[in-house]
C-alpha cells in the first residue's frame, strides 16, 4: 500500500480535532454531571443494546416479548459491546460517538485511495473528495449524533474499493474480504442489500470472468439475508422488523412517494444539484469518463435516492435542514463522480495556462482543499452556520429528554409504567418499562391503521389501546392529539409540568416530578 | 506550447462561449438560490398560482389572468401531480437560467477583450442578481424578452451569418417572456430598437427581419390561443371585460381624479374607498357598467404631471436602484477609456432617451410599478452595456481594441473599474439584506399558518371555515416560493380575482349567495384584514344594508419584523348587532 501523502494526513488530523469539538459542543451538566447522549433514534436501539448486555436478550421492555424496534441490528450489538464494559451511564454514548469517528475517518481515507483507484495518479480528486466527504455536514451529524450511517457509508465505500482494485489474478483474498463487507453492511442495515446489488451488477458488468469471484461474496451476501430474515421471524415473529410495518403498512405508494418527492426537492435538491450537474456535464465532456466505474458511481448514488423517495423520507429533514440519512449514505459515491470530473477540469484548465503548476504538490493540494471549501460552502454551508450558533439540531430536545429521563427514574417506584412518543431517551434513562405511543416498539399500533398525515414513524396512534388500555402509570411527554384525547379521560389527570398521571397510582412522586421537570 | 493548449480539453469545452455560459451560469444560480434566499417580488404570482392549483376549493383553472392561458395548461396537471412543489416558480427558474446563459453566451461570443467581457458578465450577473431574489412574473418574463430580443439582434449582426441556433433560443424565449406577461415584449423592444437604428452599420437589416418573422409568428400565435380560449369560455370573457375595464381604473390615476362623478352611479365616499382597497364584492355597487362609466368619464392620466415625474426621479435615485446606476456611469466611463464614446454616443442616448421618454409616460399615463422600474434601468443597463461591445467589435482591428494610451483614457478605465467594484459591492450587499428578510418573512408565515390551524384545531374557528380578506391580509408571498404552502385554513383572497369563475366557484362550494352577508350570515365565514379596514366595511353595512356590525377580533397577526402594509392585521367573525 502507498504511503498515506502529508495532505490527506493534515486533512485526517483537522477532522478528528474538529469531529472532537462537534462531540464536545454536546456536553451538558445534570446535576453537577457530564453527560453525553445520542439522538433519540439511537438512543431506541441503545436500549436494546442495554438489554441484550444485560442478558434479557433484544427485547423492548425485559420480561416481554421480543419486539423489532430497530433496523440496525449490527449497529445495536455493537451498542451493546460497549454495554458490557464498565461505562457510566451518562459517557456510554461519548463511547458510541468516538466510534462514529473513528469511522469517519476511516472513511475519508477510503474515499482517498477510492478516488486513487478510480483514476490512478489523479492529482485533486483524492483530496478534494475525501476534503467534501470528511466535512458533509449530514454526514457527520448522523454518525456523530449515534446512527449506523457513518459505519454503513464506510463498508460500502470499502467494497467498492475492493472491487475497484480486484484486478482479476490475485484475488481470492478480495473475494474473502468483500464477503466479510456484505456480510457486516448487511448486518447492520439489511437495506445496504441495494447497494450491495449495485456493486455485484457493476462487477459483473466489468468483466463477465468476475462470475468466478463474485461467487463467495454473493453467496455470503444472500445467506445473510436469509439468516438475518430467519432469525427475525424466529425471534421477533415477524420476517421484517416493526419499523418496517409502522412505517409502510397504512400509507399508500403514492402517498409515500409524493412525500418522498417533496422532501427530496425541498431539503436534497441543494446538497446534491450542483455536484449532480457537474458530474453529468463531465460525463457529457469528457469520453474517458464515461465507463463502467461511474456507472457504478452514479448507481451507488441513485439508487439510495430512489429508495428515499420509495419510503417517503425520513424524520428529521426539517430540523436537519439537509439530505436525509438514506441520501446522506449515497453521497460519497457523487462526491467522488464530482471530484473526478472536478479533477479534468481542473487538470485541463492549468496545463493550458501555466503547464509546470502541475508538478507542486503543495499548490495541488491548496487547489483541491480550495475547490472542496467551495463547494461545501454551497452544499453544506448552510447547515453549518446554524450549528455554529445553535449547536447540533436536535440537541436541545435530546437533552430535554434525558433530563426527564433521569427525573422519572428519581421519582418513580421501578414497577412504574411509562408511556411515550419519543421512545429514545426518556425509556433509556428512565429504565422503566415503556409503552410506545407511536408504534415503533409496539405491534399493535405498527400493523394498525394511519391515524395522522404521512409522516414517517410518526403518524400511528392508538390512545384507546395504549393509555385505556394498557393504562400506562404516567404519560411523558405530548404530541399533537393527544391533548385532545385525553379532555374528560377521568382516569387520569394533568400535572403542571405536561405529563399525565393515572390518579390510582401510587408509584409516583408527583410532587418531586414536576418540581424537577417543570 | 499553443498546439497544446489549443487540444487541450478545457479549451475545447469551456473556452466555447456556450459551455463557458452555461458554467457560469450554473454556478452563480446554484449560489443564488442555494446560499442567498430568494423570496416573491409581489403576491400577484401567488394569486395566479391559487387559480391554476385550485386553491381554495380544489378546482383548478389554467386561465391564469395575467399570463398566457397556455402556461396555466401545461401547470394545472404539474400542481395535480404534486401539490407542494411550485412549478410555476421552478419554471420561472428554468427560465432565468435560460435568460442568463443566453445573454452570456453573447458576450462569450464578443470578439473584444476579456476586460470587456469580465465586465459584460459582471453587469449580466449583478442585474439577475435583483431578478432571482426578487421573483414575479413580470421581471422573469420581462428579462426572458429582454435575452431573446438580444439574441435575434446578435443572430442579424453584421458581422456574423444569420446563427440558427440563436434565432431558436431567441424565438423560444420572446415567446416564454410574451406568454408569462405580454407587455413585457414591447417594453423590451421599446428600449432596444431605437439603438439599433442608429447603429444600422452594424446590423445587416435583411437578417435582421428575417430573424424576426418567426418570433412575431409563434408571439401572435400564443396570443390568439390566449384571445380564441376567452372566446370559448363565455364566463372568462365575461369576467376578462371586467378585469379589463378595473385595470383601467386601479392601475390608472382615475382613482386620485374621482370626484362627484362617483355619484351618478351611486357609489359613497366609503365605496370608492372599498374599491381603492380591493374589495368590491357587491354585483349591484360594483357593476361592469358602473366601471365603464367611470373609465368613460374620469380622466386616467395624471393631472400633476411634475408631481409623477418628480415622484418617478425620487425612485430612480431609490437605494435599491444606485448600483445600477452606477453601473451605467461605468459602461459610460470604459466606453471613453477605449476611445469608442464618439462612435457609441448615439446609441447610449437613444436608449436613456427612450428609457426616459417611456416611464415619464408610464408615469403620467399610468401607476408605474418598482419592478417596471427596475426592469427598465436594468434593461438600459444591459442594453448600453451590450451595444457599445458590438461597437468596440465593429473595430477593423477589433480583437486589438484596447484602453486608449492617453492620460485621461486611463483615468476613466481604471475610474470605470472603482465604480463597477463598488456597483458590485452594493448589489451584494442587497442580495445579503433581501435574503435576511426573506428567511424573517418565510419563518414569520410558517408562524401565521401553524397558529391559524392550532385556531381550527381548537375549535375557535369553524373546521370548514372560509377566510375571506380583502388586500393585506394572510401575507401568502412571505412563503417560500420553491413550496406551495397554502393555509390549511380556506383562505381567499378578494382584489383581482372577485367575480372570477373561480372566485364564483369557491362561493359557490361554500354556498355563499352574496359575499359581504356571508361575513355575518354565515358562522364559518371570517375575515382577515388591517384593523383600520373594519371601519370602511362598518359603513358599507350601514349604508347597503341598514344594518350595524361588530368586528369580534379572533387573532392578531404577529409582525414581529414590522413588513410594511402587515401591521395591525387581524382576523374577524363579523356580527350583527
Amino acid at each position: 500500500m502507498r504511503k498515506p501523502s502529508f495532505y490527506l494526513i493534515l486533512l485526517i488530523a483537522t477532522a478528528a480535532i474538529f469531529y472532537i469539538i462537534f462531540i464536545l459542543r454536546t456536553a451538558f451538566r445534570i446535576q453537577g454531571v457530564l453527560y453525553f447522549t445520542l439522538i433519540d433514534d439511537a438512543m431506541v436501539s441503545m436500549r436494546y443494546a442495554q438489554h441484550v448486555a444485560h442478558g434479557f436478550g433484544a427485547v423492548w421492555n425485559i420480561g416481554e416479548k421480543p419486539v423489532e424496534g430497530f433496523t440496525n441490528p449490527g449497529w445495536m450489538l455493537l451498542m451493546a459491546f460497549f454495554h458490557l464494559l464498565a461505562i457510566p451511564t451518562s459517557k456510554i454514548s461519548l463511547a458510541i460517538m468516538v466510534v462514529s469517528e473513528v469511522v469517519l475517518l476511516a472513511n475519508a481515507f477510503v474515499i482517498y485511495r477510492l478516488c486513487d483507484g478510480f483514476q490512478p495518479g489523479s492529482k485533486y480528486a483524492p483530496l478534494l473528495a475525501a476534503t467534501i466527504t470528511a466535512f458533509y455536514f449530514p454526514l457527520v451529524f448522523w454518525s456523530l449524533r449515534g446512527m449506523e450511517v457513518g459505519l454503513l457509508t464506510l463498508l460500502i465505500d470499502v467494497g467498492v474499493l475492493i472491487v475497484i482494485r480486484h484486478t482479476g489474478d490475485v484475488e481470492k483474498r478480495s473475494s474473502i474480504l468483500l464477503g466479510m463487507v456484505f456480510f457486516l453492511a448487511l448486518l447492520v442495515r439489511i437495506d445496504s442489500i441495494l447497494q450491495i446489488f449495485i456493486i455485484c451488477v457493476y462487477f459483473f458488468c466489468r468483466d463477465k470472468s468476475n462470475i468466478r469471484h463474485l461467487v463467495l461474496p454473493l453467496l455470503v451476501a444472500v445467506l445473510t439475508i436469509l439468516a438475518i430474515l430467519w432469525f427475525q421471524h424466529a425471534y421477533f415473529g415477524d420476517f421484517l422488523p416493526n419499523t418496517y410495518y409502522q412505517k409502510v403498512i397504512g400509507a399508500s405508494t403514492w402517498e409515500r412517494i409524493k412525500n418522498g418527492i417533496l422532501v427530496f426537492y425541498q431539503y436534497a435538491a441543494r446538497d446534491i444539484l450542483m455536484l449532480a450537474l457537474f458530474s453529468l456535464a463531465g460525463v457529457i465532456l469528457y469520453k474517458d469518463l464515461r465507463s463502467w466505474e461511474i456507472l457504478l458511481l452514479a448507481g451507488l448514488f441513485l439508487v439510495q435516492c430512489m429508495y428515499s423517495i420509495w419510503v417517503g423520507g425520513d424524520y428529521a429533514e426539517v430540523e436537519v435542514d439537509a439530505a436525509n440519512r438514506f441520501i446522506t449514505q449515497g453521497m460519497p459515491a457523487l462526491i467522488i463522480l464530482f471530484s473526478l470530473v472536478a479533477d479534468h477540469m481542473i487538470s485541463d484548465l492549468i496545463s493550458a495556462q501555466q503547464p509546470t503548476a502541475h508538478s507542486k504538490p503543495r499548490v495541488q493540494a491548496i487547489i483541491s482543499i480550495g475547490v472542496a471549501l467551495a463547494a461545501l460552502l454551497v452544499i453544506s454551508g448552510k447547515p453549518w452556520i446554524d450549528w455554529a450558533i445553535d449547536n447540533s439540531p436536535l440537541l436541545k430536545a435530546d437533552m430535554r429528554r434525558v433530563k426527564l429521563g433521569l427525573a422519572i427514574a428519581e421519582y418513580t417506584s421501578p414497577q412504574a409504567i411509562i408511556a411515550v412518543h419519543a421512545a429514545g431517551q426518556i425509556p433509556y434513562y428512565s429504565d422503566r418499562r415503556t409503552i410506545d405511543l407511536l408504534g415503533l416498539n409496539d405491534p399493535v399500533i405498527a400493523k394498525g391503521p394511519v391515524t395522522g398525515p404521512f409522516y414517517p414513524g410518526h403518524d400511528k396512534w392508538n390512545y384507546d389501546y395504549s393509555i385505556m388500555q394498557l393504562k400506562p402509570d404516567l404519560i411523558a411527554d405530548n404530541w399533537v392529539k393527544l391533548g385532545d384525547f385525553m379532555k374528560g379521560k377521568t382516569e387520569y389527570q394533568e400535572l403542571d409540568n405536561g405529563m399525565y398521571l393515572r390518579k390510582d397510582s401510587t408509584l409516583v412522586n408527583v410532587y418531586g416530578l414536576v418540581n424537577d421537570t417543570r | 506550447m499553443k498546439d497544446s493548449i489549443l487540444e487541450n480539453r478545457f479549451y475545447r469545452y469551456f473556452l466555447a462561449p456556450k459551455w463557458g455560459s452555461l458554467l457560469c451560469t450554473t454556478i452563480f444560480l446554484i449560489i443564488y438560490l442555494f446560499l442567498f434566499r430568494p423570496g416573491y417580488g409581489i403576491n400577484d404570482d401567488l394569486q395566479m398560482i391559487s387559480l391554476v392549483a385550485g386553491y381554495p376549493g380544489g378546482n383548478p383553472a389554467p386561465f391564469i389572468v395575467h399570463s398566457n392561458v397556455l402556461i396555466g395548461i401545461i401547470l394545472a396537471p404539474l400542481y395535480a401531480f404534486h401539490t407542494m412543489i411550485n412549478w410555476e416558480v421552478l419554471f420561472f427558474v428554468g427560465l432565468n437560467f435560460i435568460s442568463v446563459w443566453a445573454f452570456l453566451n453573447i458576450i462569450f461570443s464578443l470578439a473584444t477583450q476579456p476586460w470587456q467581457k469580465l465586465f459584460g458578465v459582471a453587469t449580466i450577473l449583478a442585474c439577475d442578481a435583483y431578478f432571482i431574489l426578487n421573483i414575479t412574473y413580470t421581471t422573469i418574463a420581462a428579462f426572458a424578452c429582454l435575452s431573446g430580443v438580444f439574441l435575434l439582434l446578435a443572430a442579424s449582426r453584421s458581422s456574423t451569418t444569420l446563427k440558427k441556433g440563436n434565432i431558436a433560443l431567441g424565438t423560444a424565449l420572446v415567446l416564454m417572456g410574451s406568454l408569462l406577461r405580454f407587455e413585457m415584449l414591447p417594453l423590451s423592444l421599446s428600449i432596444t430598437l431605437p439603438a439599433v437604428l442608429f447603429s444600422r452599420g452594424s446590423f445587416n437589416i435583411k437578417n435582421l427581419l428575417m430573424a424576426w418573422i418567426a418570433p412575431f409568428l409563434f408571439v401572435a400565435a400564443g396570443y390568439l390561443f390566449n384571445r380564441a380560449y376567452l372566446h370559448f369560455s363565455p364566463e372568462w370573457h365575461a369576467y376578462n371585460m371586467y378585469d379589463q375595464t378595473r385595470v383601467l381604473i386601479d392601475d390608472t390615476h382615475r382613482l386620485e381624479n374621482m370626484h362627484s362623478e362617483i355619484h351618478f352611479i351611486g357609489w359613497s365616499g366609503n365605496d370608492q374607498e372599498l374599491f381603492g382597497r380591493w374589495f368590491f364584492p357587491d354585483r349591484r355597487i360594483y357593476s361592469l357598467g358602473h366601471l365603464q362609466y367611470l373609465v368613460k368619464n374620469i380622466s386616467g392620466v395624471s393631472t400633476n404631471l411634475y408631481g409623477s415625474a418628480l415622484a418617478f426621479f425620487n425612485q430612480l435615485i431609490s437605494p435599491g436602484l444606485i448600483p445600477y446606476i452606477l453601473i451605467l456611469i461605468s459602461t459610460c466611463l470604459w466606453t471613453q477609456s477605449y476611445g469608442l464614446l464618439k462612435k457609441a454616443f448615439l446609441p447610449l442616448l437613444a436608449i436613456v432617451l427612450m428609457f426616459l421618454a417611456g416611464n415619464l409616460y408610464l408615469a403620467w399615463a399610468w401607476k408605474i410599478a418598482d419592478r417596471t422600474i427596475y426592469f427598465s434601468v436594468l434593461a438600459m443597463v444591459i442594453s448600453g452595456m451590450l451595444f457599445v461591445n458590438w461597437l468596440s467589435e465593429r473595430e477593423p482591428n477589433s480583437a486589438a481594441t484596447t484602453v486608449q494610451k492617453t492620460g485621461i483614457s486611463r483615468v476613466t478605465f481604471y475610474g470605470s473599474v472603482l465604480v463597477l467594484i463598488l456597483a458590485l459591492g452594493l448589489i451584494l450587499n442587497q442580495s445579503i439584506l433581501t435574503t435576511r428578510n426573506n428567511i424573517n418573512k418565510q419563518s414569520a408565515y410558517q408562524q401565521i399558518r401553524v397558529e391559524l390551524g392550532a385556531l381550527q384545531t381548537a375549535g375557535i374557528i369553524s373546521e370548514n371555515a372560509l377566510i375571506i380578506s380583502p388586500a393585506h391580509g394572510l401575507p401568502m408571498e412571505w412563503s417560500n416560493p420553491f413550496v406551495l404552502a397554502f393555509p390549511s385554513t380556506q383562505y381567499l383572497e378578494t382584489g383581482w380575482v372577485t367575480f372570477s369563475p373561480f372566485y364564483e366557484q369557491v362561493l359557490r362550494e361554500f354556498n355563499i349567495q352574496s359575499l359581504p352577508d356571508a361575513l355575518y350570515q354565515k358562522n364559518n365565514v371570517y375575515l382577515m384584514t388591517q384593523s383600520s379596514f373594519t371601519a370602511f366595511l362598518g359603513r358599507y353595512y350601514q349604508e347597503h344594508e341598514n344594518i350595524s356590525v361588530v368586528f369580534q377580533p379572533i387573532y392578531t397577526m404577529p409582525n414581529s419584523f414590522n413588513f410594511p402594509f402587515y401591521n395591525n392585521v387581524q382576523l374577524y367573525k363579523v356580527v350583527k348587532q
